[in-house]
């Protein structure tokens, strides 16, 4: 019971604050003092009390894709492995369940983005299918390459598999992480990917899908975007986090990864530019690469008895 | 950490197949340069003192320090810094390139049978890295981007030579050494007559050599 | 068995009353006749699967024919089930569709009784096909569907490409059939005879050349299914014809096929693996280039044709992950394959039909299949749009609708063989999961650009003032498959359970647990999906309560201040798929028409891209040529006059009565 309201308070509340580190990231970076890690909280509840403009184009499908968004995500999310070892729910091949739980949240967003009849949303959609599209085979790849190591086909019991000792085993936990962090810039969408400042032309991704939705719905959008990057990071604190461990100690560890991940993603999004949209699919297409990669050295380990 | 610093190697050659930008190409370069070294410096029991001296001059020193030196002098003396119009793609460069590595760690998987001298990572890895630098010669036009790809077929070759368990015959030093020089000899030297004659460092204008 | 024999009856009842009867009655009484033998067919289909094993009524059908076997067992009452199911709604649809449907329009009342007569010889042919075992009936019945689905296809026969349709169709179809009767005559000369319960000992007698005479029966069946690289004729016939007629081709029709390839696996016990992979390989090239090309479309109907591809493709993937179990004897990745096929033959009659009514519904008001010329269907006829989104939702496999279901089985078959011990298997079955993800994201990308680009948004062009949703008769059915969709993936059990008997049949019953684990999988699908329409509507709920006292205006989309947007600023289908589409551009054969525009004040500018087909181009094309330009040597014989062919006669006459004396 202790176990599970850790993990709710975890998955709900990381989210904020993890765009809290980000922003704040970035700011030293740049020298600047910057805004405060509650802040998103407290932009998120301005836009909870706010009222909303809805456009004249639109159908039903505009208002309820937010809510289809949050609560695809939300229920994804559960299937994450996060404090106390184990996911709050877990079962064989849910990883399925939450790669296209995912998807869902995906298909009401751009169908949202393309009921308002105007061209920006349309080609944030259209990129952002492109984009996000390309990381799934990868997931499954790194997923197989997890499962044949631990014998185990639950996300919560695959991933740790590939913590174990042994330098080839190390190449693929490394590529592994690699490859999530990828993930998380696609899904996240951070720089070098997208621009979460700007919505011009040549960022236009996800800022841009959001553009006509204000209020509940817009604060709906915006912590279900967070939440994706929590739920990345937590599959990379799965990576690296031994499995077993004592509640408070892997609340803890977990919390600590989720922050070190957060401030490599805003070093990450200070540091480098943002790809032309071309080079972007290179750049996630990497993530099947590491992919092949990881099912090749997973496959060498276990029956070629390579160390 | 070995096969940790094999991997790594073979990755490098998926960012090659990514990138368009020169400077990168020598980047890599560098990089496998250094992997080299390492290599031969974890395993510096099996070597004599006189070829371990060999192999760290030529790893360190011509692989990371000279050559990429060179390439990047005539890389900025000549003004192109990018690749911009490869025969196919970067994207499908990308693709191609993976299918090439993981190729090689199939390969790698059926050397375990027949071959017991070779180490398998070493053999599957030299053989993709070498089919990724014949990949980036035959679908990029930049005469620069050619040598930097046969450099990388050659350390390709070196990686291969390093996974014979026995002692490395100084022949094949010899050979790779040669080969380079021969390289950096004709590129430094026709890099810049070309430019000064044609105006074009890109090989198509070289199709008008013949009658 | 004789619910099914009455079923049947029923039926053909109905399609000769729609040749006898007077018009005002033809299409009412004989769809009623035709719905009431399906539904007597659903219920001896279902009792069947309830009760377990096969019914067998031996016919004796004269001399010629001997005795005819019809066999229902699981997998032929699986089968039966969806095409009555799907034959029902299409003929409840069809009625209401072509009361005012642009394809009937110079049609005098006289003329729908022909096309209600092949209808209802369709529903019952493919009825027959699931049960008869009889090489030279099933080949007889075979036909007949072909036959009557070629004179729905060309309903519209007064134009020319829909006639260019049909007859490319026909010729594919026989083509097929060719192939049929040489694998029939082929295991019927080692001594099986017409008897289909005495193939599988020949099969899997050890002389006999199985997986090449299995080749054989897959190119047969596979060209009826759709596989790449023989489904040239799948792009051109569906759109062809009518929308009831393409929802049950394209959701059921196709399907026999399917049925035909699943039986000759009855047959073949233990395949090689070779055999599996190979299936393997078609089903991925089908998944991956159905959908592929299904992105470059502009005409609805043909991209939901592409899309049957595709999802024939996904269950080529079950069925090849299914033999691969059976060749490396792992009874329960056999299992998972097989049911995810069997059930994803369901489900994908269910959204596929779906589809094709509400594409129907669009295309009778607005009279264009281009979705380049749609947008905005969703204000005027929202229940349609709806519906579509429904079924683009089932078909990308998302939850919590059907399509998850299946593909969800064919993903547990392929993490099952993730666990094993074989390297071969590890890394086929890591492959077929990276495929089938492949597949479903290109599947997203794709309808996400249907529905955006046609039912949502804007109208691109005036829309007719009696544009409004269809009626009951039409309605009603597409409802019904909605309603299906999402309670088969919310209660996912019991569609499993159905389609489980035919997947044991499949896999070899014996070595698996009477209990299976994948149940307990289900459950745990079943409580999230529920889950996710909770837990959406408690947002709303919650979205309500916040937005209550605040205010909620309407404004204009917003325009970046430019003030002046028209409809014709909106993204297009082809901006949409361009990104995708560049990267697959090798695949494709894209024709690209460009006018750049000239000069300071262009008056006017044109770019165009139209998709080829690199099977037809490569494959088709040539061999068509080739015999076109061989046989048009021989046109000299058909010279027109009667004195000539009388001179035939007369010479082939002479030519044997000198034989006769020799021999």
């Amino acid at each position: 019971m202790l176990n599970l309201a850790v993990n709710l308070v975890i998955l709900f509340g990381a989210p904020l604050l993890f765009v809290g580190v980000i922003n704040r990231t970035k700011a030293l970076w740049a020298g600047r003092r910057g805004a405060p890690l509650v802040q998103p909280f407290h932009d998120f509840f301005r836009l909870l009390r706010k009222g909303t403009v809805i456009s004249d184009t639109t159908t039903s499908v505009f208002k309820l894709a937010p809510s289809v968004n949050l609560a695809a995500v939300l229920l994804a999310g559960l299937m994450v492995p996060l404090a106390g070892g184990g996911a709050i729910v877990s079962f064989e091949g849910d990883f399925v369940l939450f790669a296209y739980l995912m998807a869902m949240g995906k298909f009401a967003r751009v169908l949202a983005a393309m009921d308002t009849g105007s061209s920006f949303e349309g080609m944030g959609a259209s990129r952002e299918v492109l984009f996000s599209g390309l990381v799934e085979p990868a997931f499954f790849l790194l997923m197989a390459g997890s499962m044949a190591i631990a014998g185990q086909t639950s996300l919560a019991d695959a991933l740790p598999a590939l913590q174990r000792s042994g330098g080839l085993l190390q190449v693929a936990l490394v590529l592994g992480v690699i490859s999530f962090f990828i993930m998380l810039l696609v899904e996240g969408c951070r720089v070098p990917v997208d621009d979460p400042n700007t919505h011009l032309e040549l960022t236009m991704i996800h800022e841009v899908m959001v553009l006509d939705h204000a209020g509940p719905d817009l604060a709906f959008l915006q912590y279900a975007a967070a939440l994706k990057m929590v739920i990345v990071g937590a599959l990379i604190a799965a990576l690296v986090l031994p499995a077993a461990m004592p509640l408070g100690v892997s609340a803890a560890m977990i919390l600590l990864v989720l922050a070190a991940v957060a401030v490599a993603t805003g070093l990450v999004e200070s540091v480098t530019a943002r790809l032309r949209m071309t080079h972007v699919s290179q750049f996630v297409f990497m993530m099947t690469s590491n992919g092949l990669i990881v099912l090749a050295v997973v496959l060498l380990f276990k029956f070629g008895g390579l160390r | 950490m070995i096969n940790f610093l094999i991997v790594l190697f073979g990755v490098t050659m998926l960012y090659v197949a990514a990138t368009s930008r020169i400077e990168a190409y020598v980047r890599v370069l560098v990089a496998q340069g250094l992997v080299l070294f390492l290599l031969v410096a974890a395993d510096w029991q099996s070597f004599h003192l006189l070829n371990l001296l060999f192999l760290a001059v030529e790893t360190l020193g011509f692989k990371a320090i000279i050559i990429p030196w060179f390439l990047r002098r005539v890389v900025r003396r000549n003004g192109v810094y990018r690749e911009l119009e490869p025969y196919i793609p970067n994207f499908f460069s990308v693709v191609i390139a993976s299918l090439i590595f993981a190729f090689g760690f199939l390969l790698a998987y059926g050397s375990l049978d027949f071959a017991r001298d070779i180490k398998p990572l070493y053999f599957g890895v030299s053989v993709s890295t070498m089919l990724t630098g014949l990949l980036v010669i035959t679908t990029r036009k930049m005469l620069v981007t050619h040598v930097a790809g046969y450099m990388m077929l050659e350390n390709g070759i070196f990686l291969l030579s390093l996974s014979m368990a026995r002692e490395m015959p100084l022949l094949v030093n010899l050979g790779v050494l040669l080969d380079i020089f021969l390289g950096i000899f004709l590129l430094g030297l026709f890099a810049t007559k070309i430019k000064s004659t044609f105006d074009e460092s890109k090989i198509d204008a070289l199709t008008h050599l013949r009658d | 068995m004789d619910l099914f024999v009455i079923g049947i009856t029923l039926i053909l009842t109905g399609s000769l009353a729609a040749l006898v009867v007077p018009a005002d009655w033809k299409s009412r009484l004989s769809t009623l006749l035709s719905a009431a033998g399906c539904v007597v067919v659903m219920g001896g289909a279902l009792r069947a699967i309830w009760n377990g094993g096969a019914e067998v009524r031996v016919v004796s059908a004269g001399p010629f024919f001997g005795d005819v076997p019809l066999v229902l067992d699981e997998l032929s009452a699986f089968f039966a089930l969806a095409i009555a199911l799907t034959c029902l709604l299409g003929g409840i649809y069809g009625t209401g569709y072509l009361r005012v449907a642009p394809e009937a329009a110079p049609a005098r009342p006289e003329r729908l009784g022909g096309h209600f007569f092949c209808l209802g010889l369709l529903t019952a042919s493919m009825l027959l096909v699931t049960v008869v075992q009889h090489a030279l009936a099933f080949l007889i019945v075979w036909e007949i569907m072909s036959l009557a689905s070629f004179f729905l296809v060309v309903t519209e026969h007064w134009k020319e490409d829909v006639v260019d349709a049909g007859l490319n169709y026909l010729v594919s179809m026989h083509v097929g059939v060719v192939c049929l009767i040489t694998g029939f005559l082929f295991v019927g000369g080692r001594g099986a005879g017409m008897d289909f319960r005495h193939f599988a000992a020949v099969f899997q007698d050890p002389a006999f050349p199985a997986p090449e005479i299995f080749i054989l029966f897959f190119v047969g069946f596979g060209i009826k299914a759709g596989f790449v690289p023989l489904q040239t004729w799948l792009p051109r016939a569906h759109p062809a014809a009518p929308s009831h007629v393409s929802g049950i081709m394209s959701g059921i029709m196709i399907k026999t096929g399917i049925y035909g390839i699943l039986r000759v696996v009855t047959w073949l016990g233990k395949p090689p693996v070779e055999l599996a992979l190979a299936v393997l390989v078609i089903a991925a090239a089908s998944a991956v280039l159905g959908v592929v090309y299904a992105i470059a479309q502009h005409d609805l109907k043909r991209l939901l044709a592409y899309h049957s591809v595709e999802n024939i493709g996904i269950i080529g993937l079950g069925i090849g992950m299914g033999m691969l179990g059976l060749a490396y004897g792992a009874p329960m990745i056999a299992l998972l394959g097989f049911a995810g096929a069997v059930l994803h033959v369901l489900n994908h009659s269910i959204f596929k039909a779906l589809l094709f009514y509400a594409a129907g519904a669009v295309y009778r008001r607005l009279h264009t299949r281009d979705m380049e010329r749609m947008g905005g269907i969703a204000r005027r006829m929202p229940v349609t749009a709806a519906l579509f989104i429904v079924g683009s939702a089932a078909i990308c496999g998302l939850p919590p609708f059907n399509g998850f279901v299946s593909e969800f089985l064919v993903y547990a078959a392929a993490f099952s063989g993730l666990v094993g011990q074989r390297v071969a298997l590890v890394l086929v079955s890591a492959l077929v999961m990276a495929v089938l993800a492949l597949v479903g994201v290109l599947a997203l990308i794709c309808f996400a650009k249907v529905c955006g680009v046609a039912f949502l948004g804007i109208p691109r062009q005036p829309q007719p003032p009696d544009m409004r949703d269809p009626g009951w008769s039409m309605r009603g059915p597409m409802l019904l498959l909605g309603v299906l969709a999402l309670l088969i993936g919310v209660l996912p059990q019991a569609a499993v359970g159905l389609a489980l008997p035919a997947a044991r049949l499949l896999a070899g019953a014996s070595a698996l647990p009477a209990r299976l684990p994948v149940i307990d999988l289900l459950q745990r699908i079943s409580i999230i999906a529920a889950g996710l329409i909770v837990l959406t509507a408690g947002l709303m709920a919650l979205r309500r309560l916040l937005l209550r006292g605040r205010p909620v205006e309407t404004f204009r989309t917003w325009d970046c201040g430019y003030g002046a947007g028209t409809p014709r600023m909106q993204y297009t289908a082809s901006s949409f798929a361009a990104p995708v589409l560049a990267l697959t551009n090798p695949v494709l054969a894209l024709e690209t028409k460009l006018e750049q525009p000239a000069g300071f004040f262009p008056e006017s500018a044109l770019f165009e891209t139209h998709p080829g087909n690199i099977f037809e181009a490569w494959l088709i094309q040539p061999v068509v040529n080739r015999l076109n330009r061989f046989l048009t040597r021989f046109t000299w014989i058909q010279s027109g006059s009667t004195q000539r062919y009388i001179f035939y006669g007369l010479v082939f006459l002479a030519v044997t009565l000198v034989w006769m004396a020799v021999v």
